[in-house]
C-alpha cells in the first residue's frame, strides 16, 4: 500500500507491482521492449515525485528519469536480484543521475561515483528470506506509525528543517522532533538485531 | 573501530542529502567499514522502499514515446577511476597521487597538512599527518570537524581512534590528540572553519586566530 505525504492526508494508492525483479529479468535476458515499457509505466511516475521533492522543475525531472531508465535498460544484465531488489537498485541508479546531473550544473561538488562507489562485493549474497528483501524492509516500514513515516519522508526525501516539517503538518515543534527520534529508534534496534 | 557515523547520518546518505565533502567521508568511512557498510546498504532499501510507496507524479506522455523510440542507442561512457593504494574509494580521483605522493606543508614537522582541491565551497578537505607519539597543541574548533583515521591511531581526553574511526568535533570540543607510537597517524578530516588554538602554544601557532 502507498501513502500520499501530503498535509495530514492519507491516501492509499495502488500496490506496486511484484514482479519488478521478474521485469528486471526479462530486459537482461531477452531485451524485451515490452517487459521495459510495463517498468517505465511502474517506476517513472515514483522517480518523478522523488526528483521533484528533491526541488527539480518538471522538465529537469523527466531529463534525469531518461538517463536513469536508459542506464537501467543498458546495465540489466548486471542488476543481480540476489544482491539488491530491483527497487533498490533503479532507485540507486536515479539518485546518482541525479547528482552528476547537479554536479553538471555546478550546484554541488561530487560525482556519484564518489559518493556511491560500487561497494565491496564480497559481501554474502542474500537470500530471498534475508533482512536485505524487500519484505523485510517492508516489515520495518510498516513498524512505523504512519505520522513516523510522514516525518522521515519529509526530512529524507524532502530535505526538510524540523520546524519546517512542523508547520508543514501544523504540529508542534516537539512533536517533529520525538516522531523522527521514535522512527531512527527503530531502525537502530533493526540494524543491531540484524 | 569504534566511532561511526550515526544512523541519521547513514539514512541521508541513502537519500542522496549528502551531496558535498559530508558525503565524501561518509563514503571513505563506508568503504572502510563492514558494519557500516552493511547498514548503509539496508537504508538504501529502505529508502528505495520511501520512494516507491510515495503518491507518483504523472510523467509526460512524450517522455514515454521518445524513450521507447530510442532505447539501446544511447551509449554511457562507464569511466573506471584509476587505483590508488592505500585510499579509500571516494578519494581516488582527488588524491590520485596517493598518501605518499602528497606534499605536506607545516611549520613543524610533527603535525603537517595537506589541503585536497574538492571544488566544495563549504568545506576544506584535509590530510593531517601527525609523527608517531607527537602531540597536536590543546586546542577548540569554531565549527564542525569529520576527521577519518587512515593509518595509525591518536587519542584524546575522549578516547582512542583507529583506522577507520569517524570522529565528529564541533564548537563543544576542546582537546589535545596525541598519536599513537606504532607509526605516523594520517588522517583525511573535512571542516567548515579553521581550528582556534588555544593557551600560549595557540598564540604562537595561530596569533591570527588568538581570542
Ligand atoms: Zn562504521
Ligand atoms: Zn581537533
Amino acid at each position: 500500500m502507498g501513502i500520499l505525504y501530503g498535509k495530514g492526508l492519507i491516501t492509499l494508492v495502488l500496490p506496486m507491482d511484484p514482479n519488478l525483479n521478474e521485469l528486471m529479468t526479462r530486459i537482461a535476458n531477452d531485451r524485451d521492449r515490452q517487459a521495459f515499457s510495463q517498468l517505465f509505466n511502474n517506476i517513472a511516475p515514483k522517480l518523478k515525485a522523488f526528483l521533484r521533492k528533491g526541488g527539480l522543475s518538471s522538465e529537469n525531472a523527466e531529463e534525469i528519469i531518461q538517463e536513469a531508465l536508459f542506464t537501467v535498460w543498458d546495465r540489466a544484465a548486471q542488476f543481480n536480484s540476489s544482491k539488491a531488489s530491483a527497487t533498490t537498485w533503479i532507485y540507486t541508479i536515479a539518485r546518482n543521475k541525479k547528482i552528476d546531473w547537479l554536479r553538471k550544473q555546478g550546484r554541488q561538488p561530487m560525482t556519484s561515483s564518489e559518493l556511491w562507489p560500487d561497494l565491496p562485493d564480497e559481501s554474502a549474497e542474500i537470500d530471498p528470506d534475508s533482512d536485505l528483501n524487500l519484505a523485510t524492509v517492508r516489515k520495518l516500514l510498516d513498524n512505523l506509525t504512519i505520522e513516523q513515516r510522514q516525518v522521515v519522508y519529509k526530512t529524507f526525501f524532502e530535505a526538510k528543517s524540523q520546524s519546517e516539517i512542523a508547520l508543514d503538518l501544523d504540529v508542534p515543534l516537539g512533536t517533529v522532533k520525538s516522531r523522527l527520534r521514535l522512527a531512527m529508534k527503530k531502525f537502530e534496534n533493526f540494524m543491531s538485531v540484524n | 573501530m569504534n566511532h561511526h557515523p550515526s544512523n541519521e547520518v547513514l539514512l541521508k546518505h541513502a537519500s542522496g542529502l549528502l551531496t558535498d565533502s559530508l558525503g565524501l567521508i561518509v563514503a571513505c568511512h563506508i568503504d572502510m567499514c563492514d558494519s557500516c557498510c552493511d547498514s548503509y546498504k539496508r537504508y538504501e532499501a529502505l529508502a528505495a522502499e520511501l520512494v516507491v510507496e510515495s503518491a507518483g507524479e504523472q510523467v509526460s506522455p512524450e517522455l514515454f514515446d521518445r524513450m521507447m523510440a530510442s532505447l539501446g542507442q544511447h551509449r554511457e561512457a562507464q569511466a573506471e577511476p584509476t587505483v590508488v593504494p592505500g585510499l579509500p574509494k571516494p578519494l581516488w580521483r582527488l588524491v590520485p597521487q596517493g598518501l605518499d605522493g602528497l606534499e605536506w606543508k607545516g611549520m613543524f614537522k610533527s603535525v603537517q597538512t595537506f589541503d585536497v582541491e574538492t571544488g566544495d565551497p563549504r568545506y576544506v578537505g584535509r590530510f593531517y599527518k601527525i609523527l608517531a607519539g607527537s602531540k597536536l597543541p590543546q586546542h577548540s574548533h569554531r565549527g564542525n570537524e569529520i576527521t577519518l583515521v587512515l593509518k595509525g591511531s591518536f587519542s584524546d581526553e575522549m578516547g582512542r581512534y583507529n583506522q577507520g574511526d569517524f570522529i565528529v568535533a564541533n564548537e563543544t570540543t576542546e582537546h589535545q590528540p596525541i598519536a599513537g607510537m606504532e607509526e605516523d597517524c594520517i588522517c583525511f578530516a573535512v571542516l567548515d572553519a579553521p581550528i582556534r588554538f588555544s593557551g600560549l602554544q595557540g598564540l604562537i601557532l595561530n596569533p591570527f586566530m588568538a581570542k
